[in-house]
């Protein structure tokens, strides 16, 4: 009786240790569009950093599609808009980078399989102090 | 003497004339839409070929111009005439066309899956493409600009490439004149419902 209270106690002061511990580097909020096996789509996210050192993501890969990148949508001297790759992703200290519309995106190339509302799949981005961030995207309209 | 007056009298004459192109001229550019845009043939998702604009006369058309390659700026155009369509969908005096800037990729296919993809209905919302000369007379005469930025090879050795372009949207009236011109990916839906009531009041 007494070694289960002190068992059970020593257990809620373990999670809660760890539950306060944050990590480094939180990939959170991510969501990719839909489209069918073969399509080109697109996957956003947040990344926040609670380190004090910068960190710089890497690569980022799926099972979901053949072939993956980060993309930042550039806006030319003659109005036009596009999408240029972009090799690595600077992650700032104590700071958020938003992947969204207009800015910021994970370009998913030749999907293996058809997501539709309601799917899910599974990203690592590959940082180059903590190594894979997993994060899951919801996949909408 | 005679001669340099009857001279003088073509010189005034021309003067005039070229006046009257002067005024001709800036009339035009100063409505600059007055004349629809010039048309050319496209294939659409329905299976039939058009003339496009011109066939569409007699409807109001909110045209916009996408990739299928495109999951950023196109979608949210994309996102934005889907939110337009359920305020203005069941009017029957309002189609939609979405128009290509990728013709070498967007088949007829490649669209129709596309179009499955978003739930853009199959009636009177008309997604289309052709031959690439055809497709940049379209675009010319819109305006709209979409050139090849950038080519890579992925790792299983199919070559990609991006297409930097216009972000446009165009709502013409039932002459086919174009009346308004907005950016795609920001355009305000409420405005823009509003107005395409509107044009498709009008007699
Ligand atoms: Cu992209």
């Amino acid at each position: 009786m007494k070694l289960t209270l002190i068992g059970g106690t020593l257990f809620v002061v373990f999670t809660t240790i760890c539950a306060s511990q944050t990590v480094a580097i939180e990939v959170r909020d991510g969501w990719m569009y839909s489209a069918d096996s073969g399509m080109v789509t697109g996957a956003f996210m947040t990344i926040e950093s609670h380190s004090t050192v910068p960190d710089t993501i890497v690569a980022v890969r799926t099972e979901c599609a053949e072939h993956t990148e980060i993309h930042t949508t550039v806006r030319n001297s003659d109005g036009t808009m596009g999408m240029r790759p972009i090799a690595e992703l600077i992650i700032p200290p104590k700071k958020a980078v938003v992947l969204k519309p207009r800015s910021l995106h994970v370009m998913l190339y030749h999907l293996r399989r058809s997501l539709r509302s309601g799917d899910r799949c599974i990203v690592y981005l590959t940082s180059k102090r903590h190594g894979d961030l997993r994060v899951e995207l919801r996949v909408r309209r | 003497m005679r001669e340099t007056a009857v001279g003088n009298h073509w010189v005034v004459a021309l003067r005039g004339a070229n006046i009257a192109l002067v005024v001709a001229a800036s009339l035009l550019i100063g409505c600059n839409n007055q004349a629809p845009p010039p048309s050319s043939p496209l294939r659409a998702t329905d299976g039939k070929t058009y003339s496009f604009p011109a066939d569409l006369r007699g409807k109001v058309v909110v045209t916009s111009f996408i990739y299928t390659h495109c999951p950023d700026i196109c979608r949210m155009t994309i996102g934005r005439m889907l939110e337009l369509w359920e305020r203005v969908g069941n009017d029957t005096t309002i189609v939609f066309a979405t128009v290509t800037l990728d013709p070498a990729r967007d088949s007829l296919g490649a669209l129709r899956d596309y179009a499955a993809v978003w739930g853009i209905p199959a009636q009177r919302w008309l997604l289309l493409t052709g031959t690439t000369a055809d497709v940049e007379r379209v675009h010319a005469a819109f305006g709209v600009v979409a050139r090849k930025s950038y080519t890579e090879r992925l790792p299983s050795g199919d070559e990609v490439y991006f297409i930097d372009h216009t972000d446009a949207v165009f709502l013409l009236d039932r002459n086919g004149i174009i009346r308004e011109r907005r950016e795609g990916s920001t355009l305000d839906v409420d405005w823009c419902t509003h107005r395409v009531q509107q044009i498709a009041k009008e007699q």
